[in-house]
């Protein structure tokens, strides 16, 4: 009876965990990056320009989105395969979990537009404004977060705590 | 006989026309020897006596004019020899000067007796000239028996005058004209007299009362001129006064006025007198009075005194003082004639005032004031309230209760009460005196009656003299009056379990030994019956849910279970649902009478037992099982699933887990699982031990067949079944024959392999990103150092060369820019903005 049973894998468990790990980041990284933008000084202090600034908050987030990726494609291609397809990593909408799981790939595509976004700066910049850009940045951060946050708090084994979770 | 009578009245008449002041002459008195000298041995005497011969001193020449006198015969003879002793005699008048003439000069008499006396007048008439003359009067008398005389003489001086002229007497007077007692009046006249003669006789007649006049100026006056005359100072009588002079010179007489002179009076005409002095005197009251002496404050109250007739009535006030003060009150003046006029004030007075008064008269002369003295008259006696202290008891009653009426009554007239009755309903009902007193005093009168249920009005009333007195003044007092009502009971208490009486009055014990009492053990929710029944005389319904059953002192109202009349017996129950476990339970009943004396004063309350602390035991109760607690039957809390798998092939084993928690789970009930598969039915067995109380996973593992297929799973522990899902079917597992199975996936990588590579590459590009993250990172720190660095290199440059490059300004006298490229980021320049000018590319480099 025993062995016929689903035991829960260190891949399904990493690919949690990788999700965490990315929204921290995410968190991290927007305050710095916020905080820079506020007090220059600061930034000067830490990172003795902007340019170092950007670049590094390009490379973060590069990496905030490959990791990301991982999270999505552990979970996907592990514990969800039978109920995600492969690709575009979609939940069809009448599983359970569906519009929350279907949340993190949305979130990802977020990711991926803001990857580019920062990367095609320059084009944005000239084509309308560098205001224009800060806050287009800003506010589909501001809505990446949102939507992380929910996804994560409810279907997140580990955030079940918060009591917000859609599991039964 | 004739002839001595007239001349008597002659005498008299003369008498009276001769002025009174002639002298008369009086010669004494002359006694003859004895008649009888030595008769009958000298034992006898007999003498002849002359007396009283009167003789004017003076007349007027031509006048008539008598001269008496009186002869006696005096002696001792024995009366029985009276004959012997006759004496026989004359008397003979004689004029010296014969200067009178009269017709017959001697009398002669006989055959008188010792003891006789004879009265001899004379009438002369002075003819024969002026002058003076001696009148001589002799007797000579004899006695028969021995003819032994004697003689006597008597003789008296007489002068004849020429005619008299009348005084006269005028301007009489007196003053003042009026006073009162106290003044001093005075009168006078005026003497005259031809003659020069002084009067020989004047006097003032004053009311009828003859007063002397005096000379006023005595040896001045001379009659012929005048002289005038003063009555001396006098004090009068009330009234009015009269009078008259009247005097005479010795021969004619004066008078004035004349007799017959006509005068007015203040009253009228006067004859023969002068209207005097009027003396006044202060007003007399008399006769007061009050009428009547009794009332109350409605009476009408008159007071009276009647003024004294006077002779001058005029200018006199009469007044009347009530309580101190001067009244205003107009008299009814009555003029009682003679006896005065009557003053009438009437007036109502008021009660509890002890009322006086007096009266007090004024005029001219004085002022009296009645009573005398400071006294006043007291009265009259009000009569105001006489009934007090009117109660009623008691106060509440039924129609057998005796009340008593009761009420005071006094008077301060110490009238006595004519009727003192109580009006109950407009019957009188007489109130009987308990006290015996003094009216003036508080006098209890009293009445004890019965009274009919309902309301009564009533008053007391009560009459004495002619007025009346009422409590209260207006309207009625009320009394209620209540039906009789007897206390209602209640009886035959009893306790009925399942149809069987268990207690009943015989059961009653005391509080303190009810727990020996032998009771039968029911089971908790066992329905218990109680009864009593209300009892109550006059028929009397027990009040609206006031039947109450105190059950271990709780109440708990009681139901009427027929409908029969309190008179007879009325039941009440109650049932008792679900007596509550335990032991010593009792009950006792209370009630209230519907019927109430007033709305202020409740029904009467009752209790049975009737005694207190005396109650009727109930059953003990024993509690009954606990009721079962059907168990939950709830997906495993482990996160696995109820059935798994969903779907797989007919060669997969498809394993069903239920959890089941039976929180009143004991050891020798185990709950019976089983899982109703399309209709059949499969046992469940516990997996990992068995906790009923916290929960057992049930699970079997079934092959099933090819299909769409329902299930549910049900629980029974032997008392309650419990179904999951509670309606419907779960559906599942959709067993296909060409599916993998579940097993078979199980054998294979739980990870799609082709995937590993994109994780690989991943996980590479994540490490290059994190290495070059780091890397960006140190080199942008080497920069902030480096930075820092050159900052202080600066300074220690910029201090050296302090002074040249100040020399240099100088004399430049031109603004340098310093441009340093390794100080852009000191730049105070938006940095954003910059990037957003230049591009990337122009700033990769920096």
């Amino acid at each position: 009876m025993d062995g016929k049973l689903l035991l829960e894998s260190p891949v399904y468990l990493i690919g949690r965990w990788t999700g965490i790990i990315v929204f921290l980041l995410l968190i991290i990284d927007f305050t710095m990056m916020e905080i820079f933008r506020l007090r220059k000084d600061t930034m000067k202090e830490w990172l003795a320009s902007r340019v170092y600034a950007n670049k590094l908050h390009g490379i973060t987030s590069a990496t905030i989105l490959l990791v990301a990726i991982l999270h999505s494609m552990l979970l996907a291609f592990g514990h969800w395969n039978s109920l995600v397809s492969s690709f575009p990593l979609w939940m069809p909408l009448g599983e359970n979990l569906a519009i929350m799981y279907n949340l993190g790939t949305l979130a990802a595509c977020m990711m991926l537009f803001l990857a580019l976004h920062g990367y095609f700066r320059n084009w944005f910049w000239k084509k309308w404004s560098h205001k224009a850009w800060v806050r287009t940045h800003f506010w589909t951060t501001i809505c990446l977060i949102i939507i992380i946050f929910i996804h994560a708090i409810t279907i997140g084994e580990e955030l079940q705590f918060l009591g917000l979770s859609i599991r039964s | 006989m004739r002839r001595p009578n007239q001349k008597i009245v002659a005498i008299i008449v003369l008498l009276l026309l001769v002025p009174s002041t002639i002298s008369i002459a009086d010669a004494g008195t002359k006694t003859t020897s004895n008649l009888c000298i030595n008769c009958h041995g000298n034992r006898y005497g007999a003498y002849v006596t002359l007396s009283q011969f009167t003789v004017p001193s003076e007349v007027e020449i031509n006048s008539v004019f008598t001269v008496t006198v009186r002869l006696t015969v005096s002696g001792n003879l024995d009366p029985s020899e009276s004959d012997y002793w006759l004496i026989d005699g004359d008397v003979t008048l004689s004029s010296s000067q014969d200067k009178f003439s009269f017709s017959s000069a001697t009398y002669s008499y006989s055959n008188l007796l010792p003891g006789d006396t004879v009265n001899i007048s004379w009438q002369l008439t002075a003819d024969q000239g002026l002058g003076i003359d001696t009148l001589q009067v002799n007797t000579f008398s004899i006695a028969q028996h021995e003819g032994r005389t004697g003689s006597d003489q008597l003789s008296a001086g007489i002068e004849v005058s020429p005619p008299n002229v009348a005084p006269q007497l005028s301007a009489p007077n007196f003053t003042p004209s009026e006073g009162d007692t106290n003044q001093i009046f005075g009168f006078e006249v005026t003497w005259s007299d031809a003659d020069g003669d002084y009067p020989s006789y004047l006097r003032l007649i004053l009311d009828g009362n003859s007063l002397p006049l005096n000379e006023a100026n005595p040896g001045v006056d001379d009659p012929v001129t005048g002289v005038r005359y003063i009555s001396s100072n006098m004090n009068l009588g009330l009234g009015h006064h009269t009078y008259y002079f009247q005097g005479s010179d010795g021969i004619s007489g004066a008078r004035l006025p004349a007799g017959n002179e006509v005068t007015q009076g203040p009253h009228g005409t006067l004859t023969g007198v002068y209207p005097g002095p009027f003396v006044g005197g202060a007003p007399a009251l008399s006769s007061g009075l009050l009428s009547p002496l009794v009332g109350d404050n409605e009476t009408n109250f008159t007071y009276s005194v009647i003024l004294d007739s006077g002779d001058d009535m005029d200018g006199t006030n009469v007044t009347f003082w009530l309580d101190g003060f001067a009244s205003v009150i107009t008299p009814e003046i009555t003029d009682l004639g003679a006896t005065g006029t009557q003053y009438n004030f009437t007036t109502t007075l008021s009660s509890g005032i002890n009322h006086f008064h007096y009266f007090t008269a004024v005029n001219r002369f004085g002022a009296i004031r009645f009573p005398a003295g400071t006294g006043s008259l007291s009265g009259p006696i009000i009569i105001g309230e006489v009934l007090s202290s009117a109660s009623i008891s008691p106060i509440q009653g039924n129609e057998n209760t005796v009340y008593n009426f009761s009420i005071n009554y006094s008077n301060p007239a110490m009238i006595s009460p004519d009727s003192i009755s109580v009006i109950i309903d407009g019957i009188p009902i007489p109130l009987n005196l308990t006290t015996t007193g003094n009216w003036s005093e508080e006098n209890q009168f009293v009445t004890e009656t019965m009274l009919n249920s309902g309301n009564h009005s009533y008053y007391f009333l009560a009459t004495e003299g002619e007025r009346t007195h009422r409590i209260p003044k207006q309207g009625d007092l009320q009394i209620s009056v209540a039906r009789f009502d007897s206390d209602p009971w209640l009886e035959a208490g009893v306790i009925i379990v399942e149809g069987i009486e268990v207690f009943n009055h015989s059961s009653i014990s005391a509080i303190d030994e009810i727990e020996n009492i032998s009771r039968p053990v029911i089971l908790s929710g066992t329905e218990i019956e109680i009864k009593v029944t209300y009892f109550d005389a006059e028929g009397d319904e027990a009040k609206e849910k006031s039947v109450l059953a105190w059950i271990d002192g709780t109440p708990h109202i009681m139901q009427l279970s027929d409908a029969n009349s309190t008179s007879i017996g009325q039941e009440w129950f109650y049932l008792i649902p679900n007596l509550a476990v335990g032991t010593n339970h009792s009950v006792y009943f209370t009630a209230v009478s519907n019927y109430s004396v007033s709305e202020i004063v409740p029904g009467v309350s009752i209790k049975f037992p009737h005694l207190d602390n005396h109650l009727i035991p109930l059953p003990d109760v024993e509690a009954p099982p606990p009721p079962n607690v059907p168990p939950t039957i709830v997906p495993p809390t482990d996160g696995r699933m109820t059935l798994e798998p969903f779907a797989g092939s007919v060669e997969d084993n498809y394993t069903y887990l239920i959890e089941i928690v039976d929180p009143d789970w004991v050891d020798n009930r185990t709950p019976t699982v089983w899982l109703e598969l399309d209709g059949k039915i499969h046992y469940l067995l516990p997996i990992n031990g068995t906790d009923y109380l916290n929960g057992t996973v049930f699970g079997i593992t079934l092959k099933i067949s090819e299909g769409e297929h329902l299930h549910r799973f049900v629980v029974n522990d032997s008392e309650d079944q419990v179904t999951y899902p509670e309606t419907d079917m779960l559906s599942g597992p959709t067993v296909q024959p060409n599916m993998i199975s579940v097993d078979e996936l199980k054998s294979k990588a739980s990870f799609i392999s082709w995937a590993w590579w994109l994780i690989l590459l991943n996980s590479f590009l994540i490490m290059g990103g994190i290495g070059w993250g780091i890397h960006t990172f140190v080199e942008a720190r080497d920069t902030v150092h480096l930075k820092e660095k050159r900052k202080v290199e600066r300074s220690i440059r910029e201090f050296d060369e302090n002074e040249k490059i100040r020399t240099t300004e100088l004399e430049s006298n031109t603004e340098i820019w310093s441009l340093d490229s390794g100080d852009n980021h000191n730049l105070d320049i938006n940095t954003d903005e910059l990037l957003s000018q230049l591009g990337d590319e122009g700033l990769e480099d920096l």
